[in-house]
């Protein structure tokens, strides 16, 4: 887990999380023919959004200016981001897999970010983030059951 | 979490509320008609549990024999709640009653989560957390699908 020296570091950080979420929600949309499929990760891509607004939000409160997207790729996130090949592409089976997986290393951050930030509104807006994450990836398992089921 | 005198204390009270959990879950799915409906709360029911046997098992590793904490409600920083007067209302508010538990136990584990050093442990908790946080989803779902259909 990244060591961070401030509440604002770990704010940063879970917006850059929220940016590269985005940016995998938009990229699943892209991989999908069927215009439901296209549509459901469209709309997770929003949520990943809506997030990103909650923690710049936070960012703002304190008088700071919201910063550059953070390059995520400089952050050691190898246990909290799934990717997708781009030679292979991706089915909406493996599409769900991979969002439910996501959304669990989500969960996971936002709980140990809340666990270390001292601010008491930051860390309530950390654990709602992570109960939308929670959500979110029970909503992609009732929807892989129902793909699965139907095979 | 400064009511708690340590872990011990923690693990009785969290497989206090377990318990309960489990028998309000278990009532509920004895008051709804819907067969369906039905299964989610027996599979709230079975999962609770679940939970409540993770718990004792980190009791056990402590060398310790799991007993009861019958005073557990005096410390909750997020009471259940008469879970037998919540029986007797309509549906939809029951189900909001079970949102606000699930939500409690989720912010229960995570808390206790924020102050655990124990990896073994930090990892118990975490998964409790998550299983709580999906409990109060799947309920979110049959609560906005009620209204839909109302």
């Amino acid at each position: 887990m990244e060591e961070f020296e401030s509440d604002e570091e770990i704010l940063q950080f879970a917006i850059g999380r929220e940016t590269s979420s985005y940016q995998f929600y938009t990229d699943l949309a892209q991989e999908m023919e069927n215009p439901m499929m296209k549509l459901l990760f469209e709309n997770f891509a929003k949520e990943e959004l809506r997030h990103k607004a909650m923690l710049e939000l936070e960012l703002m409160k304190r008088g700071l200016v919201v910063p550059e997207p953070v390059d995520t790729d400089d952050l050691d996130q190898t246990d909290v981001m799934v990717a997708i090949d781009p030679e292979t592409g991706v089915d909406y089976k493996n599409a769900l897999v991979l969002a439910i997986n996501k959304e669990e290393k989500s969960f996971r951050l936002y709980i140990e970010l809340a666990a270390m930030v001292k601010d008491k509104n930051s860390r309530e807006t950390l654990l709602s983030l992570a109960q939308d994450e929670a959500k979110h990836e029970l909503q992609f398992e009732i929807e892989y059951g129902a793909v699965t089921k139907g095979k | 979490m400064e009511e708690f005198k340590g872990d011990e204390d923690i693990l009785k009270f969290a497989i206090e509320r377990e318990k309960q959990a489990n028998r309000f879950y278990v009532a509920l799915a004895k008051r709804v008609a819907d067969d369906e409906m039905r299964e989610v709360f027996e599979v709230l029911a079975g999962d609770e549990v679940e939970h409540k046997a993770k718990l004792e098992l980190e009791v056990m590793k402590t060398g310790r024999v799991v007993v009861s904490q019958k005073d557990a409600k005096r410390f909750d920083p997020y009471p259940l709640g008469d879970t037998e007067s919540m029986l007797h209302m309509d549906f939809k508010s029951a189900l909001a009653i079970a949102i606000d538990k699930e939500n409690g136990s989720f912010r229960l584990y995570a808390d206790w989560f924020a102050t655990a050093r124990d990896e073994q442990q930090r990892e118990i908790l975490l998964s409790l957390a998550q299983e709580e946080a999906k409990h109060k989803a799947r309920l979110e779902i049959e609560y906005e699908m009620l209204i839909k259909n109302q």
